[in-house]
């Protein structure tokens, strides 16, 4: 077999012989990734009936995805012979680990990532049904990982159990009985009622891994026999050796979880995975912190000569007062110099005991990076789903208000590149990375996804989802649900709701939204116009779809943004389309953010902040807004709140020239032209082609006053936008106020012939003419500006190219009516 | 404001690549005029220069009460798009997309222009959609399709405003 290829698996070496058969190392040539290969016995091929229960079952255990369970990628089929594609491991069995006398604390370690596997699997119904060590891997970075989910079987609905007589298990125990060829290994593991042949549930899994824990600690089986009948014997009516009698340092509660689990009656064992886990935790938990204590104690001793280790529960040792030898059975009370010393090494040792364990436990991953799920094979058609896909785990998560989630053009710069998780988080500056890849097959989609750790660069979970196209919806809520809970956030109820709150029902109107977004990112204006039509035909699609009307009335506002079109034409759309989402969904912080634009511009100074304030509330992590908020408080001279949320915004998405360059024109609109001038080279840096940019950097010069710098960049601009009118006009201002007239007047005739086919915003004809000293034209032009409500009328209070106006009474009666008048 | 984001150079790439791969596919010879044409069954053969503007910039939306005119546009970087931006338009590239988005925000036009990335496209899409138009290098006209005559002229002639 080696170095053949099977599907679409190179065949690279055989990894070893198991229960199955030969299983391989091999290279799956699609995804370029390295697979375990196990290929079905014959006898089970040739059985049609058993072959599809085994496909029923291995379907169902593709469907657990958990850090701790060996993932099974697909089950395909070479030469008529059936073989699983799994994850391939490196490392070896616990079996083999036993061998080397496992020390405590990787034992408790080992458990519960085994328990945390189970209480999963029995989650969806699935019992292994065939615990043991040589079915639990250790991987080389320490990680468990159970195998052989084999003989699993989705339990029915019906009280969680199965019938034995229709069970592979039970066909497996017959072998195992009958079989000359079967070991007494095997059947150590059995729980009582499997030895039995009674219905199964979960709490046979727990005796079977009682077993294992106990085999674990001390190195033996507890039901030790030499025939396979005389081990069913054991497990039926033997008690096990209390474990410390061999092991001494196994601690009480050690030895009182593995008696709990190793209960013959299983209503006495424990009842489900999550408690003993729970009792795992509390045990590793109550360990470490008396190896702290006792490490305290030994670095003290000088200073507390009266205090000494006593025994606990097992090896562990806490520190107590000792017991006057001279008095047996009285606590001798010690002079008060030595009684307020034993305090203080008391309260000293509470201390360093305190800030441990708020240092050390396990805190919530708090922050979160999703990186652009790559699109392997580069499927054009398919672009706008990774990203999508990307975008919306993004913004699902970015609801939990205790998780902080970079945004999506935060890490788009990531987009189809091989990135190393760690190295990316560190960029990041985020505690763990989410990376994920798709594949088209067909009308289906294979999507995998990865969830790392970035401090230890250690996998927290993974998992792969092979659905329909209409499907993407539900892996999309599954990935963020998971990762939720792998994060350990304590969710309130309102977050579970925000997070399994379904946009829509309908998969199309989702894919449309997504493509919507896709162009909507792009920001150009091609771009532009395809994202109104996908919104719209999402819309059309699910006329109850938030998120729909929400990215439309961003759409629209970029229209105004773009000068595209006058405020006062866009901005009824971009109010209607956002209330139509909140009037769906009032919880949507992007539909408060584009309703706070709309008012912002429709000069509703109070009812834009309260919307933008509602935004930042429902979702502190959505960097736009932060960023609007920031424009709207720097546009009535409040620059240091301003400074504060474009800060944010900037924080939350520090790789955007956008929000880059918001931080240089806040020095701008403030008069600080140097700082403005190298914050605007900052973003320049990130996009040598960022057309704004260049514009502000222009400005900037303009008013130092450093004329010919400003004229190249307003050039640069106007080359590179293709000759936008923006730009002209930026161009034309500079010559007006360098005392250039002919090219200012060309200029500004152009604008004006222009204006009689597109928009062209009229505060750009009125600082032309302002800088050629025409005030009373400037005035003319503003008032037109002020009757479109222009998207540049805001700023008009801290615009410097106004500065020739000020005192001009004209001046304050339009910032009187746009409400500017009184603000600081 | 701030929002335009950091497009322009893939934007630039794009174009570039376009325009190479525009020169590439149409081979058009720098100069030639520009063919306006249509199915055979349209019933108008000839356009006053202002007609053709009106119908370009989507002012007039039909040939017939039942025939609807549907545009198609080269692709950026095409020199067919660039004569027809200057000519016909008057407008810069970034104006004549902006021209366009307010056309359909205003409900002035159901759609803007199709996109068409080569002769052989425009000419295939023609032949197939009634009331399609297009414009094409009047040295590549395709056999089967209409050429509108501009101001009584054909290409090639003298004084056509096309080129």
């Amino acid at each position: 077999m080696i170095g053949k290829t099977v599907s679409h698996y190179k065949i690279l070496s055989a990894l070893g012989k198991g229960g199955m058969g030969v299983v391989y190392r091999a290279e799956d040539v699609r995804l370029g990734r390295t697979v375990a290969l196990k290929f079905v016995p014959e006898t089970l091929a040739n059985d049609r009936s058993a072959l599809e229960r085994f496909q029923r079952e291995a379907r169902a255990v593709s469907a657990l995805n958990h850090p701790h369970i060996c993932t099974l990628h697909d089950i395909d089929e070479s030469d008529g012979r059936p073989f699983l594609v799994m994850e391939c491991l490196e490392g070896e069995t616990l079996k083999d680990r036993i061998g080397k006398n496992l020390a405590m604390d990787e034992v408790v370690d080992f458990a519960i990532q085994v328990v945390d596997a189970l209480d999963t699997a029995h989650g969806r119904g699935i019992v292994h049904r065939d615990i043991k060590p040589a079915n639990i891997f250790v991987t080389s970075r320490g990680q468990v990982k159970m195998l052989d989910f084999g003989l699993a079987k989705m339990l029915g609905g019906s009280g969680g159990k199965v019938s034995p007589s229709s069970q592979m298990a039970t066909r497996a125990l017959d072998e195992l009985i009958t079989s000359p060829g079967s070991t007494i290994g095997t059947v150590a593991y059995m729980s009582p009622e499997q030895a039995c042949g009674e219905d199964l549930d979960a709490r046979s899994d727990l005796f079977s891994f009682g077993v294992v824990l106990y085999e674990m600690v001390t190195g033996v089986l507890p039901f030790p026999a030499n025939s396979v009948a005389l081990t069913f014997v054991a497990i039926l009516q033997s008690t096990p050796v209390p474990p410390s009698r061999i092991r001494p340092e196994v601690s009480a509660e050690l030895e009182r979880i593995i008696g709990k689990a190793l209960e013959k009656n299983r209503d006495l064992r424990y009842q489900n995975a999550s408690d003993m886990w729970a009792d795992l935790k509390r045990l590793r938990r109550d360990t470490d912190s008396s190896r702290i204590a006792s490490q305290v104690t030994e670095a003290l001793p000088a200073a507390a000569p009266n205090v000494t280790e006593r025994p606990s529960s097992g090896r562990q040792s806490v520190a107590v007062p000792v017991r006057d030898a001279s008095s047996p059975g009285q606590v001798a009370a010690p002079p008060r110099s030595r009684r307020l010393f034993a305090w203080a090494v008391v309260a000293a040792l509470v201390a360093v005991v305190g800030v441990w364990y708020f240092l050390l436990r396990e805190k919530p991953l708090d922050s979160l990076a999703v990186l652009p799920f790559v699109n392997v094979g580069g499927d054009q058609s398919t672009e706008y789903l990774s990203d999508g896909i990307t975008e919306s785990i993004i913004n699902n998560l970015s609801q939990l208000p205790q998780l902080s989630v970079r945004s999506f053009s935060a890490v788009a710069h990531f987009r189809n590149k091989d990135v190393d998780p760690q190295a990316s988080g560190n960029e990041l500056k985020v505690r763990a990375v989410l990376t994920g890849r798709l594949v088209r097959r067909g009308d289906e989609f294979a999507i995998s996804a990865e969830l790392v750790d970035v401090r230890g660069n250690r996998q927290i979970w993974g998992s792969q989802y092979t659905r329909k196209v209409d499907d993407i919806l539900v892996i999309e809520e599954e990935i963020s649900r998971e990762i939720s809970e792998k994060l350990r956030l304590q969710m309130t109820g309102a977050d579970k709701q925000r997070l399994n709150r379904r946009p829509t029902a309908d998969p199309v109107a989702f894919q449309l939204y997504l493509q919507g977004r896709y162009q909507w990112n792009k920001r150009t204006l091609e771009g532009l116009q395809q994202s109104i039509d996908y919104f719209q035909q999402a819309i059309q699609k699910d006329s109850q779809y938030a998120l729909a009307f929400a990215g439309q009335a961003d759409a629209y506002a970029l229209l105004a943004d773009f000068n595209v079109l006058p405020a006062r034409e866009v901005l009824p759309k971009v109010r209607a389309a956002a209330e139509k989402a909140l009037e769906l969904d009032d919880t949507l912080a992007e539909a408060h953010t584009s309703l706070g634009w709309a008012r912002f511009h429709d000069l509703d100074w109070i009812g834009a902040e309260k919307e933008f304030k509602r935004a930042i509330e429902l979702n502190a992590s959505y960097p736009t807004a932060h960023s609007w908020y920031g424009e709207y408080l720097m546009a009535q001279g409040r620059f240091d709140r301003a400074q504060e949320e474009m800060t944010r915004a900037y924080q939350l998405d520090a790789l955007s020239p956008v929000l880059n360059l918001a931080l240089g024109y806040r020095f701008y609109y403030a008069h600080q032209y140097e700082q403005a001038i190298e914050q605007c080279q900052k973003a320049l840096a990130m996009d040598p082609n960022f057309a704004p940019a260049h514009v502000y950097l222009g400005r900037a010069y303009q008013q130092k006053p450093a004329f010919p710098e400003a004229i190249a960049e307003f050039r640069k601009a106007l080359e590179i936008s293709e000759g936008d009118t923006n730009e002209l006009a930026a161009l034309g201002q500079a010559y007006a106020v360098s005392h250039r007239e002919g090219e200012a007047r060309t200029i500004l005739n152009q604008l004006k012939e222009r204006s009689q086919q597109t928009y062209v915003q009229p505060m750009w004809i009125a600082v032309i003419h302002l800088g050629l000293g025409e005030k009373d034209q400037a005035f003319d032009w503003m008032q037109r500006a002020y009757d479109d409500r222009s998207a540049w009328l805001v700023y008009l209070k801290v615009d410097p190219l106004f500065d020739p106006l000020r005192g001009d009474a004209r001046l304050a009666d339009l910032l009187r009516r746009v409400g500017l008048a009184g603000s600081n | 404001m701030g929002k335009r984001g950091g497009f322009f150079s893939r934007r630039a790439i794009l174009l570039a690549a376009m325009w190479l791969a525009g020169i590439a596919a149409s081979g058009t010879a720098q100069g030639a005029d520009i063919a306006i044409v249509v199915r055979p069954d349209v019933p108008v053969d000839n356009l006053t220069f202002a007609e053709l503007r009106r119908l370009f910039l989507g002012d007039r939306q039909f040939w017939t009460s039942s025939v609807r005119v549907t545009l198609l546009v080269r692709a950026p970087g095409a020199r067919e798009r660039e004569v027809v931006l200057k000519t016909i338009y008057q407008m810069s590239e970034a104006q004549f997309r902006q021209y366009w988005i307010a056309k359909v925000f205003r409900a002035e036009a159901a759609s803007g222009p199709r996109i068409v990335y080569s002769s052989e496209m425009a000419a295939e899409l023609v032949s197939g959609m009634p009331g399609a138009v297009a414009f094409v290098d009047a040295d590549l006209v395709p056999k089967g399709l209409k050429v509108l005559k501009i101001n009584g002229l054909l290409p090639g002639a003298k004084g056509y405003p096309l080129h």
